[in-house]
């Protein structure tokens, strides 16, 4: 390659710029930052030693100066812009998948087979959209760092805004899908009810974004380290799928196992998201128990996760 | 090739004398001795496991269970490396293939972390991205800007006030709303190139950039790297073009098997590397 270069331009012509006065240290034990030891600004530094300073385990990002919440908007934004940019019909088919569903089984459950529920529909549906959130989001953003390795493998991204991007994109995938549910008030107006208890619906949705990000923290770092872990999401959300009350309400479950249906966080939300909406009811205390403890779990768990295989996702994806 | 490596260098490349190789660099470097340092690579090695040995393996697990498997080989792509860059220096980095020249770009970056040693980096550092892959193919042009652009760094509104510069350096201002899956790999190459260089880094990281584009898309890169280098940004240039090296660097940084072998003068050094590559 001949190239006509431009001269250079000698030294002192060129405008330096200042510099931040803290380095940041990478090792093996994390990233530390602080002045480099034993250097004095522009001599010549002796020992070279590890660097510690007052404040270790700082994540990297927060030394640019964006907000993290600027970073998950871009990448929130993008990605549910992108997401519907080649389909004819866009958000039509996420709308259209819980419709066909609610159809389907509303006939067998009200003309087949007896439900006790009086509006079944309205609870189906309100179960469908739930799980739909849930099983889209858990099965994307626990592939995230794979099919973003090339980010992931040149820059210093605040890599756990990957995982909850995609659970909010999805979250708001949801609250457009909600407005079917509104658009079902004139025909069946008995199943739902106007209260106080309404102000759950959003608590219950921050609670659901918690959950779903506290375990794919988890399952995207590991992941990466064991491919596998993407069959084992996909097959588990075909079990839970039947252990969740989608299309049943949770008193028709016996006993002894109506307790382990409980302890699953999804339950919880499900039914309280049905209490509050077509009843008017806020959660028993075992409600709120079922709802809070697996959620704050999946959260320090899974930040636990994240943080102890983080740095081998930068080497393995 | 054996007479080259009973240079000093032969000390810099086993054994890890920083004191030594500090003094070096600033006598390769003449100018630059009073500039602030931007750079410090302290003894730093980076190991990886070899992917012929995957621990997770089912049958590797039964292997380890039943007290038959071997360790697991590690595979140090670089070690014992140490050197500092001083700010505005524009540093090459050559070496064959295989000789830790990504992976020494990816340290620099923080992309990754090193096994052993320690890396001190400060201001905004500015790798080049292959852009395309990753995130969504339906990304338009525009959208993969802001995602690259927030990813090395940029506020909303920093991106914003670039946007027109960026595709216009790029030459894509007309493919702005196409999706990025329609891109040739020459129009990521060059928005990827225009991004980075649009960020106003204080440390740009510049890797094999100009085997893309035209010729007169090379040369606009070049211009553009020498404005940069006028604005006092520090350069670290990987490549295997020795021309454009000597053309560009104040200094260059020669790898090999993953050891430094030289660092110095981009005239003696290069003419080395040539001589010995053949």
């Amino acid at each position: 390659m001949q190239h006509d270069l431009p001269a250079v331009i000698p030294l002192s012509k060129r405008r330096m710029r200042p510099l931040p006065a803290d380095f940041t240290h990478r090792t093996s034990r994390g990233v530390f930052h602080g002045p480099l030891p034993g250097a004095v600004q522009g001599t010549d530094a002796g020992a070279v030693s590890a660097a510690h300073s007052e404040a270790p385990d700082e994540p990297a990002a927060l030394v640019s100066r964006q907000s993290l919440l600027q970073v998950l908007w871009v990448l929130l934004r993008t990605e549910f812009r992108a997401r519907y940019r080649a389909q004819a019909l866009g958000i039509v088919w996420s709308l259209l998948n819980p419709l066909v569903m609610m159809g389907i089984i509303s006939v067998i459950f009200t003309q087949l087979f007896r439900s006790t529920e009086r509006y079944f529909p309205i609870f189906l549906l309100i179960g469908l959209l739930t799980w739909q959130w849930f099983s889209t989001s858990l099965n994307s953003a626990t592939a995230i760092f794979v099919s973003n390795a090339d980010i992931i493998k040149r820059t210093v991204f605040a890599r756990p805004l990957l995982p909850i991007s995609s659970v909010l994109s999805y979250g708001i995938n949801f609250l457009i899908e909600s407005v079917v549910l509104l658009a079902f008030i004139p025909i069946f107006p008995g199943a739902f009810r106007l209260s106080p208890a309404l102000v759950m619906v959003p608590l219950l949705l921050v609670i659901t974004v918690a959950l779903i990000s506290g375990i794919t923290l988890a399952t995207s770092v590991l992941n990466v380290v064991y491919r596998d872990v993407a069959y084992l999401v996909s097959t588990s959300l075909l079990l839970l799928y039947w252990a969740t009350p989608v299309f049943y309400p949770i008193d028709v479950i016996p006993f002894p196992f109506r307790t382990i249906l409980q302890a699953n966080p999804l339950a919880g939300i499900m039914t309280a998201l049905r209490l509050a909406i077509m009843r008017g009811e806020f959660p028993t205390p075992l409600g709120w128990a079922g709802i809070l403890i697996p959620t704050v779990l999946a959260l320090v768990i899974g930040w636990r996760v994240f943080r102890h295989y983080e740095a081998m996702v930068l080497d393995y994806v | 090739m054996s007479e080259l490596e009973l240079h000093p260098s032969e000390s810099v490349a086993d054994g890890p004398p920083p004191m030594e190789l500090s003094s070096n660099t600033s006598a390769s470097s003449e100018g630059f001795a009073s500039q602030p340092l931007i750079v410090r690579f302290a003894d730093v090695g980076k190991s990886f496991r070899r992917f012929d040995y995957q621990p997770f393996l089912l049958r590797n697990l039964l292997l380890r269970i039943t007290g038959r498997a071997h360790k697991p080989r590690e595979f140090w792509p670089i070690r014992h490396i140490s050197f500092d860059i001083r700010r505005g220096e524009t540093v090459g980095v050559i070496g064959q293939n295989g000789s830790g020249k990504s992976t020494l770009l990816r340290l620099m970056a923080g992309a990754c972390y090193p096994s052993e040693g320690v890396i001190s980096v400060r201001g905004r550092v500015a790798p080049l991205l292959a852009l395309g892959a990753g995130f969504h193919p339906d990304m338009t042009g525009r959208e993969c800007v802001e995602v690259n652009g927030t990813a090395l760094g940029l506020t909303r509104d920093e991106i914003r006030d670039r946007m027109d510069q960026i595709l216009h350096f790029a030459e894509l201002v007309d493919f702005l709303d196409t999706p990025v899956r329609y891109y040739s790999s020459g129009m990521l190459a060059r928005l990827g190139f225009s991004v980075a260089v649009h960020t106003d880094p204080d440390l740009l990281l510049v890797d094999e950039v100009l085997s893309v584009g035209d010729h007169s898309f090379q040369q606009k890169c070049l211009q553009r790297i020498q404005d940069i280098r006028a604005s006092g940004t520090t350069i670290l240039f990987v490549s295997h073009d020795a021309h454009t090296v000597r053309q560009i660097c104040d200094r260059v940084l020669w790898l090999r098997d993953g050891k430094l072998l030289r660092d110095g003068d981009p005239k003696i050094v290069l003419d080395e590397y040539i001589a010995t590559i053949g």
